[in-house]
């Protein structure tokens, strides 16, 4: 198991006491659900967001009531509890795909659209400054490349996690993250502009 | 290694620190786009919907719990109540007692073939014929074996215990599916066990008993068919009205009782009205 780091590093906070809010959970106990979706919900958001879905929270709400109320079936640690809950999230957003009859894509970014509220003002208009960025260099990459960085990065997740998630080989995981930062590595030497 | 394969391995190596957050030199834009893309993460959690803010204040219940898990694979298309209580029941049934019931419900499916009214005769008589073929089959069988249960299943002290279980646990679906069952509390399948035979016997003779009743009804109807026949034109005819050769080929009945069909239609009209 990963040793908690700094809070920067991560996109996912390691809890310390999970096996013990994961039995909580399961005995139904509110405040156990809470430290789980504290834990989580804002990584999926950002991956549902990534992936382009619209109604980014209505997704998060859908993948914990799925989770909350299947956790007899899991079994595992906090890694694999991570990976179970994308796993979710990624058909639900495979499945927002299929009713809205497309393929995967970036929804544009609308700054006036993002009613999201941010510790101050100042970080905020920073920190959406740098997410309009990164979605707008996202949508360079092609989906399966979105899937695998996106599911790396803010999920926290192994190759071979990762691998699971997606149902591909962890080298087809290796390579698709390879050509992903290739690619965006290439965008931002063209571009030339600093994030 | 070749050269390049020990390229790669650094490239992985520094790809994997990198998205992991750990700087990497000669990188600051990737580093930095890898910052931004996890900073997406540390936002507030997103407000929840009503129901799952509800559940996150007053949790849930655990029956509640497994009703959801229950529910989620189960209920795909809602069934009836007793659509759902004879599912149950036939699949918590035995192989002897399984192969008993299938074989009534197809007696019973012929039996109807040949005696609803609104089936056309050229159904209806073939399926008549089978059935009363088979039912003497049947009843013969049961008048020799003494009673209806000798055919069916053999509850008898000889046979193993172990047979029942062996087939028990694939065919029932779920443990929740019987709560409270006899025997069920020590992990054993007694209850179960002691149950079967009764309910296997019974419907076995409840299916054999409807097949008879239907039979006997369609031999009767059979009966005053060919005889109104018989007093149309004199003989019964053989064969499909359809058939555009009749009136050359057959013009009185050829197959009649001599179990010569003539072209082989009308078979098994032969056959029955032969016996």
């Amino acid at each position: 198991m990963r040793a908690p780091g700094p809070p920067f590093r991560h996109a996912v906070r390691v809890l310390e006491d999970f096996d013990e809010v994961l039995a909580r959970a399961r005995a139904g106990a509110p405040d156990a659900f809470g430290a789980l979706f504290g834990d989580l919900s804002g990584p999926v958001a950002a991956y549902a967001r990534s992936k382009g879905v619209r109604d980014a929270d209505d997704l998060v709400s859908d993948v914990f009531m799925a989770v909350f109320t299947t956790l007899d079936r899991f079994e595992g640690g906090q890694g694999q509890f991570r990976s179970w809950v994308f796993t979710i999230a990624h058909r639900r957003v495979v499945d927002e795909w299929r009713r809205a009859g497309r393929s995967p894509a970036v929804t544009e970014y609308e700054a006036e659209d993002d009613t999201r509220t941010t510790p101050s003002a100042e970080s905020g208009a920073l920190q959406r400054l740098g997410e309009e960025r990164v979605l707008e260099l996202l949508s360079s990459l092609t989906p399966e490349q979105r899937e695998v960085l996106t599911l790396r990065v803010l999920a926290d997740l192994t190759v071979e996690q990762v691998a699971e998630v997606v149902g591909r080989r962890p080298g087809a995981v290796k390579a698709l993250q390879r050509r992903a930062l290739a690619a965006v590595r290439k965008a931002l030497v063209q571009e030339g502009v600093p994030l | 290694m070749s050269p390049h394969d020990d390229d790669q391995d650094v490239q992985r190596f520094s790809d994997d620190r990198l998205l992991a957050g750990e700087p990497v030199s000669g990188e600051p834009e990737l580093v930095a786009f890898v910052a931004d893309l996890r900073a997406m993460a540390r936002v507030p959690a997103p407000a929840p919907r009503a129901d799952l803010a509800a559940l996150l204040r007053d949790g849930l219940p655990r029956t509640q719990v497994q009703e959801a898990v229950a529910g989620q694979d189960a209920v795909v298309v809602p069934l009836a109540g007793r659509a759902r209580r004879g599912l149950r029941y036939a699949a918590g049934l035995g192989l002897a007692a399984k192969l008993t019931l299938g074989a009534g419900v197809a007696a019973a499916s012929v039996t109807g073939a040949a005696t609803i009214d609104a089936v056309p005769d050229v159904l209806q008589r073939p399926a008549g014929a089978l059935v009363d073929g088979v039912v003497d089959l049947v009843t013969r069988g049961d008048r020799q074996g003494e009673g209806p249960e000798a055919p069916v299943q053999d509850p008898g002290p000889e046979v193993p215990a172990t047979e029942v279980p062996e087939d028990q646990p694939t065919s029932t679906p779920t443990p929740t599916d019987r709560p409270g069952e006899p025997g069920d509390e020590d992990g054993s399948e007694s209850g179960l066990e002691r149950d079967l035979p009764d309910e296997a016997d019974d419907a076995a003779r409840e299916a054999r008993e409807e097949a008879r009743q239907r039979a006997e009804d369609a031999r009767e109807r059979a009966e005053e068919r060919r005889q109104d026949g018989s007093e149309d034109r004199g003989t019964p005819t053989d064969r499909p009205t359809q058939t555009p050769r009749a009136p050359q080929g057959d013009p009185g009945g050829a197959g009649d009782g001599q179990g010569n069909g003539g072209k082989g239609s009308g078979a098994g009209d032969t056959k029955g009205s032969g016996s």
